[in-house]
């Protein structure tokens, strides 16, 4: 029995989903007895941490179509269906949308109740398809937008990045499994450098880098934006380079202090990671990079510090 | 008394069936990745230049940006340190391929050289990577000492008296990872390594720019010193010989890269006997004069004389570590020292502590036996409070926790002990 059937068509129009999402309103409002099962949600761009409209989800009991809905502007969703009030039933929630990588949520419904009754879902953009910090220490170097020929600054800056950073950190004696790793995402395009945090965070990126390229007074003016997953540095930090030649190396180099800011936000992931000693190591780095501390730096020390087994070899800090 | 900066001095006749029994200067090529790829199967590597009683390893420089300068640079750093590091019997093997992270191997930069470096047991190894900026070319050029080297000679102890237990208080040489030289040098300068380099591999007649030559080094095979006359060297590859410049034809930006190798020249000579001073010179890094300085605290610390150890091990110390950090520019070789913690770590603080022991112990040895002298719990613990400073900063330096073990023993601070011994042996184990 299908009490409540939805259109799976997108082309159904916005005025068709209001009123449709009236309709499952109404059924939540008073459900028949036992029969009706009401799933609410909302789907979001990781990219953006806003909604995402017109994703078709369809709930599905097996291969069999149970109904489906359009998110709407929000992102939210509401789907209602019947799968009696037997035992407990699996449920499944396909979201499906061009711009993103499909996605399958579980759901369980026991006597007409969903389980989770409010599902939240993150949808991958198809441009970061194949981007991801992969959960390595390390970042994610996005795109440059600008002139023919930025593009290919993000692999640039991803080798320099690579070499700067993994001598400083390889000289501290960490080991290879914790060393970072910088990768390069073109599909990676905020709007907005205050979204680079977003895009560290989704792409599980301890840092991520992108920029813009402008015609300059003699050549072109690279600007980087470096972010971190965790707001070490909000807004994002910002490096400069006037006038370079987009064929020349140098243009990709971030100076010192960006370096340095990036070595916070590894010692950051090493202390989540309860490596406590390699925190402080690369606190260091990055105090010698830039010859002496900065406010970010001392604190990410001290906070490894006082989670140092060493510590309780100070006075006062005894056994 | 100390010794300058070794010239070479050995006018050498050998043969490669006589390397084993005589002093040996030869060059040896190799292929990085074909060595990785037989550690990482678990194979043992042939040893390169076995007669060879010093032997380095020198990597070809990273040229990310295809300035084609990496075989220049290694070439002109490897010709220099073998002829002029002074040392009495050395093998430089050349290796070919890149660093940089890539490849089959995980490894990469110093734990890629350290792969080859330990497996080959060599001394030291260089490496470099040169960078295009703007109408400028950056070459940085590092040295690392393996841990084996490490140990063998850049290790000095602090002998307890039998009375406070005779234990073994140790220092040794951090950093290990040095990055000696940022030289920036203009593109079109650059041009000096590599007409320094073909010049370098024109065998001649005999050692003058106009004798003819008789060929071309030839780049796979290995070859030796056999006779030396001013700055010409007279090799020999199997049955091709002749002579070629040493540095008369390295200028200008050349010249300055030969600082990186002077500096590692003279980290070699120092391997070879520890009368050889330790110094950097202008143009070098921060890391580099630390590592000069350190070497002189090292050796300060095994001195007798309670003047000796103040001069040499305290007073430099103190030029890195506490309040007395010294900052700004180096007086003497005009190198910036950076300010905070110091390259090493703890390092310093750690011969700060054992000299400051050393001093104590010699006070108070005036007059009676050495063996016999016992410091009061609380002025070794006091010493040991400070160590234990340094160690926040630098926590898995292994030194320091196990000196740190043996003088809160001394204080009688056994929780601290147990703590100082447990960590020192994790610390051990992640390395």
């Amino acid at each position: 029995m299908r009490p409540f059937s939805l259109s799976s068509h997108r082309a159904s129009g916005s005025l068709g989903i209001l009123a449709l999402a009236g309709l499952a309103w109404l059924f939540q409002a008073a459900p028949a007895p036992g029969a009706a099962t009401i799933v609410q949600g909302k789907v979001t761009d990781p990219t953006t941490e806003s909604g995402v409209s017109g994703v078709e989800v369809t709930a599905l009991r097996g291969d069999r179509s149970l109904g489906s809905v359009l998110t709407e502007d929000d992102g939210r969703f509401l789907v209602t269906f019947d799968v009696g009030t037997s035992d407990r039933v699996y449920v499944t929630l396909r979201l499906e949308h061009d711009g993103y990588e499909a996605r399958t949520e579980q759901i369980t419904v026991t006597g007409a109740q969903p389980v989770p009754p409010f599902v939240s879902v993150v949808l991958r953009p198809n441009a970061l398809s194949g981007c991801s910090g992969g959960g390595a220490p390390g970042g994610v170097v996005g795109y440059f937008t600008g002139p023919a020929g930025a593009e290919d600054l993000s692999d640039k800056m991803a080798i320099a990045l690579t070499y700067s950073l993994l001598t400083r950190i390889q000289r501290v004696h960490v080991p290879s499994d914790l060393q970072p790793s910088f990768g390069t995402c073109q599909g990676a395009k905020p709007r907005n450098p205050l979204d680079g945090p977003k895009f560290a965070r989704f792409l599980e990126a301890d840092v991520f880098v992108s920029g813009t390229v402008k015609q300059g007074a003699q050549g072109f003016d690279v600007a980087a934006y470096v972010s971190d997953r965790y707001d070490l540095y909000m807004p994002p930090l910002r490096a400069l380079n006037v006038d370079v030649d987009l064929d020349d190396p140098g243009a990709a180099d971030l100076d010192e202090e960006t370096h340095a800011a990036v070595l916070v936000a590894i010692a950051r992931r090493y202390e989540e990671e309860a490596r406590f000693a390699e925190c402080v190591d690369v606190t260091v780095a990055a105090e010698q990079i830039l010859g002496g501390l900065t406010p970010v730096i001392e604190a990410e020390r001290a906070r490894c510090q006082q989670r140092l087994g060493n510590i309780g070899l100070l006075p006062g800090g005894g056994p | 008394m100390r010794r300058g900066f070794r010239q070479f001095a050995l006018p050498i006749a050998l043969a490669c069936t006589c390397q084993l029994s005589a002093p040996v200067h030869g060059v040896e090529r190799a292929s990085l990745e074909r060595e990785i790829q037989l550690l990482e199967l678990g194979e043992d590597l042939e040893r390169r230049i076995p007669g060879a009683e010093f032997r380095i390893a020198v990597f070809r420089y990273e040229d990310p940006d295809g300035t084609g300068l990496a075989d220049a640079a290694m070439a002109v750093i490897s010709r220099y340190v073998l002829i002029r590091s002074g040392v009495r019997s050395i093998g430089v093997i050349r290796y070919e391929g890149g660093v940089a992270p890539g490849g089959e191997s995980r490894l990469s930069y110093f734990d890629k050289v350290d792969r080859i470096a330990e497996a080959q047991e060599v001394a030291l190894a260089l490496w470099g990577v040169i960078r295009r900026d703007g109408g400028d070319l950056v070459i940085d050029s590092y040295a690392q000492v393996p841990a084996g080297s490490v140990v063998k000679y850049f290790e000095r102890h602090v002998r307890l008296p039998e009375a406070m237990g005779g234990g073994l208080l140790r220092a040794r040489l951090r950093p290990d990872r040095i990055h000696v030289q940022r030289l920036r040098v203009a593109a079109g300068e650059a041009g000096s390594i590599l007409s320094a380099a073909e010049i370098h591999d024109q065998l001649r007649e005999s050692p003058s720019d106009r004798a003819d030559v008789v060929g071309e080094m030839p780049k796979d095979q290995t070859y030796y010193v056999r006779d030396r006359d001013g700055d010409w060297v007279d090799l020999v590859s199997g049955d091709l010989a002749g002579w070629v410049p040493v540095t008369e034809h390295c200028l200008d930006a050349c010249g300055r890269l030969l600082h990186a190798a002077e500096f590692s020249g003279r980290l070699l000579a120092y391997m070879d006997s520890p009368s050889n001073s330790m110094v950097a010179t202008g143009g070098l890094t921060t890391e580099a004069l630390a590592v000069a300085e350190q070497i002189e605290a090292l050796d300060g610390l095994e001195r007798q004389s309670i003047r000796d150890i103040e001069l040499e091990s305290l007073e430099v110390a103190d030029r890195w570590t506490g309040d007395s950090r010294r900052i700004g520019r180096d007086d003497r070789t005009g190198i910036e020292r950076g300010q905070g913690v110091a390259p090493g770590g703890a390092a310093f603080a750690n011969i700060r502590a054992l000299a400051q022991l050393a001093l104590a112990l010699r006070e108070a040895s005036s007059g009676v036996p050495y063996d016999s002298v016992r410091l009061e719990p609380g002025k070794v613990a006091a010493l040991a409070f400070e160590l234990a400073q340094a160690s926040q900063y630098d926590p898995k330096n292994v030194d320091v926790l196990e000196n740190l073990a043996l003088l809160f023993d001394i204080a009688d601070d056994a929780e601290r002990a147990t703590l100082a011994r447990s960590l020192a042996e994790r610390a051990g184990a992640g390395r």
